[in-house]
């Protein structure tokens, strides 16, 4: 190994970073063990190096804040370098400056057109008021000939027309955000009313038994149940409907009386399978009156 | 490299071969530095790096009193087989000998390698020298020695040439070495 090649191979710091190979390394200690210059150079680079890692790590040469460059970095290099990076660049500019430029004359475009509408339906709507004035004034004086009615008749129509005309886009947006979306339920506003009585009852939705039979097709989202004989006088009822397993279906609370003193509850079909159930009409805790229905199919 | 060093190494070599004590001495003189480096350097620890610089120098004056050295002009060749024979030795023992104490020492990161080469004038004159070092040629030294960094992949994310990037360290090395003279 001579002075040459380890000062042309950066021998010394690769001795220093352990990064030689056994013989490589073994060589160039017999040759430092020789040469005072590589000697004083090998121990400087050890320090050196020694000392870089150590203040690394304390923080002295911490000029960056991440370990990892950051976006711009990492950008302008790729910039200066790579043979794409500044015909991309220019294009994106180029592209984002024609876009908005676009944006920017058809927003002006329409603003135009919008404040161009707004003074036409300003003097259509002057013309009209003044036309009304002129007609009443005409009416009252009883001077006006048929012929000039007419006239004046025709002009409102006209104006009113142009008025129409202008509002029309509007309208129509109106109507747009008023069709009814396609996805969005419609309300039900046929819902059945049936009519059941208690148990002891006298009068009966169907048959001559204790049991009120309902029809209620499949198709049908709610239905009333009108519950007879209820027993009025209390601020507020309670029901519970039970399945013939005894098990609740479902509750409501607080029932009141309509106006007719006619006592109901709204009852959703597609929670109830056909089957007997049983329906528990409290008065506080008293239990007043009890129905059975048979939901048909 | 001074061409008058094997013409001086064959006479401390015959003088010790005679018994001259000064002789001994002078050899330990010259070689002393060197040898202590290179333990330094294999086995990270100044403790060992001092019993191999002794241990080695016992077995070179017995060789050389014995005259087992055929060329005297190989001296450097010659103390340099013999001490990496000895850090071997050295290493076997002590994987054998190393205590609990030593293993916990080195799972909590007290004794990295570079360490056995810093003291405070190594801190002073690195510091001295970051004084004059731009921000970025600060970030070049701590991802290539630190990080260690591939070359190219620094230079890519500094946005600098590695020509460049070889000068600066050139230059910081420079520097460091000046200050640490002067301390």
């Amino acid at each position: 190994m001579t002075h040459q090649q380890i000062k042309d191979n950066e021998v010394i710091e690769q001795y220093v970073l352990h990064k030689l190979s056994p013989d490589a390394r073994r060589a160039f200690q017999e040759h430092y063990f020789e040469c005072d210059e590589c000697f004083e150079h090998t121990t400087a680079a050890a320090r050196f190096i020694a000392g870089v890692r150590a203040e690394s790590r304390s923080g002295v040469l911490a000029a960056r804040q991440t370990e990892r460059p950051g976006f711009w970095n990492r950008l302008i290099p790729a910039v200066h370098n790579p043979r794409w990076a500044m015909p991309a660049l220019a294009m994106g500019l180029l592209l984002a400056a024609t876009l908005t430029g676009l944006w920017a004359v058809s927003l002006r475009r329409e603003n135009q057109q919008l404040d161009q509408r707004t003074a036409e339906q300003a003097a259509a709507s002057e013309r009209l008021q003044g036309l009304e004035t002129k007609i009443r004034e005409l009416e009252a004086g009883n001077s006006a000939s048929q012929e000039q009615k007419e006239l004046l008749a025709r002009e409102i129509s006209s104006l009113k027309e142009q008025l129409a005309a202008a509002e029309r886009p509007r309208e129509t947006r109106v109507a747009q955000l008023r069709q009814p979306d396609v996805h969005v339920r419609q309300p039900e506003v046929a819902a059945p009313v049936l009519n059941i009585y208690p148990v002891g009852g006298v009068q009966r939705s169907g048959g001559s038994d204790e049991i009120n039979r309902l029809n209620v097709g499949r198709g049908t989202r709610n239905f009333v149940l009108i519950l007879g004989d209820y027993k009025p006088g209390y601020s507020s009822y309670r029901l519970e409907m039970r399945s013939s397993s005894g098990k609740l279906v479902t509750s409501r609370a607080g029932l009141k009386p309509d106006k007719n003193g006619e006592l109901s509850v709204l009852l959703n079909r597609a929670q109830l399978g056909q089957g007997q159930y049983r329906l528990k009409l409290y008065a506080g805790r008293e239990a007043i009156a009890e129905y059975v229905v048979e939901l048909g199919q | 490299m001074p061409l008058s060093a094997p013409l001086a190494d064959r006479d401390l070599v015959l003088s010790v071969e005679q018994g001259d004590k000064l002789a001994e001495g002078a050899l330990y003189e010259k070689y002393s530095d060197r040898l202590y480096f290179l333990a330094l350097s294999e086995l990270h620890s100044r403790e060992d790096a001092e019993d191999v610089r002794t241990e080695t120098f016992i077995r070179v004056l017995l060789a050389l009193r014995q005259g087992k050295l055929r060329k005297p002009e190989s001296l450097g060749s010659f103390i340099v087989g013999i001490a990496l024979n000895v850090i071997r030795e050295s290493r076997r023992q002590g994987l054998r000998t190393e205590s609990l104490t030593d293993n916990e020492q080195k799972l909590a990161g007290e004794s990295s390698p570079e360490e056995a080469f810093l003291d405070q004038e190594v801190s002073t004159a690195l510091r001295e020298t970051a004084k004059y070092l731009k921000p970025r040629e600060k970030e070049f030294l701590r991802m290539y020695y630190y990080e260690e960094l591939p070359m190219d992949q620094i230079a890519g994310a500094l946005g600098v040439k590695q020509e460049r990037l070889r000068l600066i360290k050139s230059r910081a090395l420079q520097s460091f070495r000046k200050i640490y003279q002067k301390l």
